[in-house]
């Protein structure tokens, strides 16, 4: 008896409203929060912002400096090339890890509205994957 | 308070969640979800398993049971997801978010129905009372609700297991309550009414939008008389009870934070891995210092309790783009300092902290393993010099020197450098961010010799951690210790923790000192293979650590302070007036009817020379210190110039004479004898003593004088004394002459008499006093002969012989002591010495000759 009046309860107060509202707006919310999240975290963790500002510095900081006396010509050439070489190689290692960066920002960026989907749709993929599992078992 | 509150439960939105959670559907669901996640993981390992068997043997009804295990498992799937779903949905039900501000229901308490402000466990925990009152026709009381709380609720268990409650006792005592209590009534009492608008009232002051069981029970404790009783047979206040409760709910969001892995704040935690390629390398600094960011992480980024405003002030200082941004952090040894720099690491690694000191790295230069390397000081030098440039170079580097005044003009010596010859070029570069630890004691005698270097830092001194931030302190140190020794630290012993830290290690600062004597005290406990931290055990502890009899002296304090005028008679002869007004103005300071911020007590005590009033302070160091050795005493006539203030507070050659010894006792008597003879100026010292209960010393160090009693003697206006004495006047009109007399001849101000707690007149002795004292000193030679078994009869001619002999209205009786070890004690030495008093023996002293006669 008690079991029933509880379903008349729920029935009454219309709990199905309820659920609606919470499975469209308010978890859709919370997944769409934890998505930004990520992709925030993607820019911080590989540095994108600090990379692209730094991308040309010189690698690990060095650099050489002439402190010959006179004008050493090839000296000071070679010092140049060597400053050179040593931003050349900064920029590389920069860019592969803003590569990776980007990667992992475009994956999170795809994933977030598939999960968002899937959400929406789950009802109806689960029917489906309910068919297939009846195929399975039969 | 309303009469007519508004409180219907099944009006309330969460009495849907409570319908829904009784419904087998969502009532199960979190287990369902459990079963079918154990279904998952076996259908589909199993699916896979034979799918692999049928590949490679021949069985053939492998792969047709691979595939309908494979069926079962896709059916599983959307089953698992769908309860997952309910779960999620009901806990949604269960924290419904009230329409309106718990403001204006306050305001309104009978036009909004106040149930919709409770959450899902506290609506529970009233449906029950609720019930319970109905079937027995009563009133909903509030002590029908803390039956209820404690019959369902399990969330503080933890709370009352801490504080000492036993949940099991309460409810028998509220049981037996309830059976007696017969009140007829369908509504609500008054006290339950006040439960639930109190309740609301903290849920406000503690923004939040509902009620929780925390909440509920803070209102109870208010509220319901059978459970204040219980708190005060526990030894506990409501504030106690808040302070627990409060630890709960900030480690119950702190597992919540962690919880929720997706956080921001817990995705940072992670690092970066992009910044280091931005920055320049710092090989020799890294084999030579402690990465401090490092060690943060490690600890798993734990905020830094306390220091809220020091740790502002290093930010905005290294946030300059200035040379001067280089911040002092001065203080004591303990009382934080370190953590101040953790602190800043810590808001560093998670991008909490200015622009500047964002996502750098906190490196500690190490210079003892530096120095310990190499031996070379030109070698030191240029490993010190090359350090400093990778330091700038690097551009992602605050360097941090602990213990600076080692390095700085202390000149060289073994184990040291100078460093601030090395260092000045580089500090005045603003991309050179260094902070610098050091102590007062260090600032003063070697820092500030170099006013070039002093001037690009600015000081940030640190002031000692608050009892309450101690307390968070030690509140995370119980959870560690209690996990290692799998022992309880109840409450009332964390607590006793800081009391005695407070009043009997006061050389320390908070709050190294309460950390070590809660570490102490579970190894203590541990070894004793006990399983629950008392306050006892605490008093043990700091017992053998101070030899104060703690503990005792706190539950023998009232039974002192009420008997204070017997214990003194014990030792001193009259003085009745004095002995009265020393009691009265102790037993005011202690009953602590006003708030005191000052010494125990402040006396001034006045009269003749050899009257008992060092006897008096000596006497009242024995009495309420336990010894007479706790007492610091004093010549003020040794500081007559006004130079003697160093002497008296210390500087960097030498130790202050009042300070140091009061530092390191300070629960002790400070017995200043011929007070009127310092200088002016000295005497001007004592003002903030009297006042505000401490003195900073010579080296900028706060000395707490608040658990000392001042006693201040002076000879000055004797001849009134004397005079009154012998003119036979009523006693409180001398005293006024005397202060009169003390204040035109410029001996004290106004303003420093005024601030003693009492001003004590000693009479001159009587005859009848000298005979009594020398009665007493008599007295305790006998007592040492009689542990020798020998009978030593004191007769009346021999005292009032030595009272002939040792009396001068000058000196009183002073030369009373001298008198009897000369003429008596000696006499019996040297007897004892040639055997000639054997055991059993009964004897007298001749008062002429003073030879020993045999009874």
């Amino acid at each position: 008896m008690k079991k029933m009046e509880f379903l008349e309860k729920i029935a009454r107060k219309l709990l199905f409203p309820i659920f609606l509202h919470w499975y469209l707006f308010e978890e859709p919310k919370k997944i769409i929060k934890i998505w930004t999240n990520f992709l925030r975290f993607g820019m911080e963790f590989f540095s994108i912002p600090l990379l692209l500002k730094t991308l040309f510095s010189y690698w690990r900081g060095y650099q050489w400096k002439y402190t010959g006396r006179g004008l050493d010509i090839p000296k000071m050439l070679e010092i140049k090339f060597s400053n050179f070489i040593s931003r050349i190689l900064g920029a590389i290692i920069r860019l592969v890890i803003i590569l990776f960066g980007f990667f992992f920002e475009g994956l999170v960026f795809i994933l977030g509205p598939i999960i968002l989907t899937f959400w929406f749709a789950f009802p109806i993929i689960s029917l489906i994957i309910l068919i297939y599992a009846f195929k399975f078992i039969i | 308070m309303p009469s007519n509150l508004l409180f219907d439960l099944k009006k309330s939105t969460i009495y849907d969640a409570l319908a829904a959670e009784k419904f087998f559907v969502f009532k199960y669901s979190s287990l369902y979800k459990k079963i079918l996640s154990i279904f998952l993981f076996l259908t589909f390992f199993s699916s896979l398993w034979f799918y692999t068997l049928g590949k490679y043997t021949p069985i053939p009804a492998s792969e047709k049971i691979s595939s309908k295990l494979f069926g079962v498992f896709l059916f599983c799937l959307p089953l698992y997801f769908l309860f997952w779903i309910l779960e999620e949905f009901v806990n949604y039900l269960k924290n419904p978010t009230p329409k309106i501000k718990i403001e204006e229901a306050l305001a309104f308490p009978e036009k909004y129905n106040l149930a919709e402000f409770l959450d899902f466990e506290s609506f529970k925990i009233i449906n029950l009372a609720s019930q319970l009152a109905q079937r027995a026709k009563r009133n909903l009381n509030s002590s029908i609700l803390l039956y209820c709380f404690l019959k369902i609720n399990k969330s503080l268990d933890s709370v009352f297991q801490r504080a000492l409650l036993n949940k099991e006792a309460m409810l028998k005592i509220l049981d037996a309550y309830l059976k007696t209590f017969k009140e007829e009534g369908a509504g609500f009492s008054l006290d339950f009414q006040n439960t639930i608008l109190d309740a609301l009232k903290l849920a406000k002051e503690r923004g939040k939008n509902k009620i929780t069981p925390k909440e509920l029970l803070l209102a109870l404790a208010k509220n319901n008389e059978l459970f204040k009783r219980i708190l005060i047979d526990a030894q506990l206040k409501i504030e106690d009870l808040e302070i627990l409760i409060w630890w709960l709910e900030e480690l119950e969001k702190e597992w919540q934070e962690k919880k929720e892995w997706w956080n921001l704040k817990n995705l940072r935690k992670m690092g970066s891995i992009g910044k280091e390629f931005a920055a320049g390398y710092t090989i020799t600094l890294d084999k030579f210092s402690i990465d401090l960011t490092r060690e943060i992480q490690k600890m798993g980024l734990l905020e830094i309790i306390g220091h809220k405003e020091e740790i502002q002030q290093v930010e905005r200082i290294l946030a300059r783009r200035e040379a001067c941004n280089d911040p002092l952090i001065v203080g004591e040894a303990g009382s934080g300092r370190r953590s101040i720099v953790l602190a800043i690491a810590r808001k560093s690694v998670l991008g909490e902290s200015l622009p500047e000191i964002n996502f750098k790295r906190i490196v500690q230069l190490n210079l003892p393993s530096l120095l310990s390397q190499i031996e070379n000081i030109e070698e030191v030098e240029a490993t010190l010099e090359t350090i400093f440039k990778e330091v700038i170079s690097a551009k992602n580097v605050i360097l941090v020197i602990d213990e600076f005044h080692n390095y700085v003009g202390g000149g060289m010596r073994p184990g040291t450098i100078d460093i601030s010859g090395i260092l000045t070029p580089f500090i005045t570069s603003p991309s050179f961010q260094l902070i610098a630890i050091t102590t007062y004691e260090g600032l003063h005698r070697n820092i500030e010799m170099h006013p070039s270097l002093l001037n690009f830092f600015e000081k940030v001194e640190v002031s000692e951690v608050t009892p309450q931030e101690t307390l968070k302190l030690l509140q995370r140190l119980t959870l560690k210790l209690e996990s290692t020794y799998k022992l309880l630290i109840s409450y009332q012993a964390i607590k006793d923790i800081i009391k005695y830290c407070e009043k009997y290690l006061a050389t320390t600062p908070f709050p190294e000192k309460a950390l070590d004597l809660l570490e102490e005290v579970v190894v203590h406990l541990a070894q004793r293979k006990e399983k629950i931290v008392l306050p006892k055990h605490v008093a043990e502890v700091v017992k053998q650590k101070t030899q104060i009899p703690v503990g005792e002296v706190e539950t023998k304090e009232r039974e002192i302070l009420l008997n204070l005028e017997k214990l003194f008679h014990e030792r001193v002869i009259d003085q009745e007036e004095a002995i009265i007004e020393i009691s009265a103005a102790l037993r005011r300071a202690r009953a602590e009817v006003t708030v005191r911020k000052g010494p125990i007590g402040t006396f001034l005590f006045l009269g003749p020379t050899g009257v008992g009033k060092t006897e008096t302070a000596k006497a009242l160091a024995e009495i309420y210190f336990g010894s007479e050795k706790r007492m610091i005493r004093l010549d003020m006539s040794e500081f007559q110039n006004v130079t003697d203030i160093k002497r008296l507070l210390g500087s960097r050659e030498e130790e202050g004479l009042l300070t140091t010894p009061v530092r390191e006792n300070p629960f002790s008597l400070v017995l200043l004898d011929e007070f009127e003879k310092a200088h002016p100026q000295i005497l001007n010292l004592f003002l903030q003593v009297f006042d505000e209960g401490h003195l900073t010393d010579g080296l900028g160090r706060k000395v707490d004088f608040k658990n000392t009693i001042i006693i201040c003697t002076s000879n000055a206006g004797y001849q009134l004394i004397f005079k009154a004495a012998r003119e036979n006047r009523e006693w409180t009109q001398v005293k006024k002459e005397v202060i009169d007399y003390l204040i035109e001849n410029a001996m004290f101000r106004p303003e420093l008499l005024n601030r003693f707690d009492a001003i004590v007149l000693y009479k001159p002795l009587t005859q009848e006093n000298l005979l009594a004292i020398s009665e007493l000193l008599l007295k305790r030679i006998q007592k040492q002969l009689k542990e020798r078994e020998i009978d030593f009869v004191i007769t009346e001619e021999l005292k009032s012989k030595i009272v002939a002999l040792s009396y001068t209205p000058e000196f009183g009786a002073r030369q009373m002591q001298r008198v009897i070890q000369d003429k008596v004690a000696n006499v019996l030495a040297e007897a004892i010495l040639r055997g000639e008093l054997k055991r059993g023996i009964k004897i007298s002293i001749d008062p002429n000759t003073f030879q020993i006669i045999k009874i």
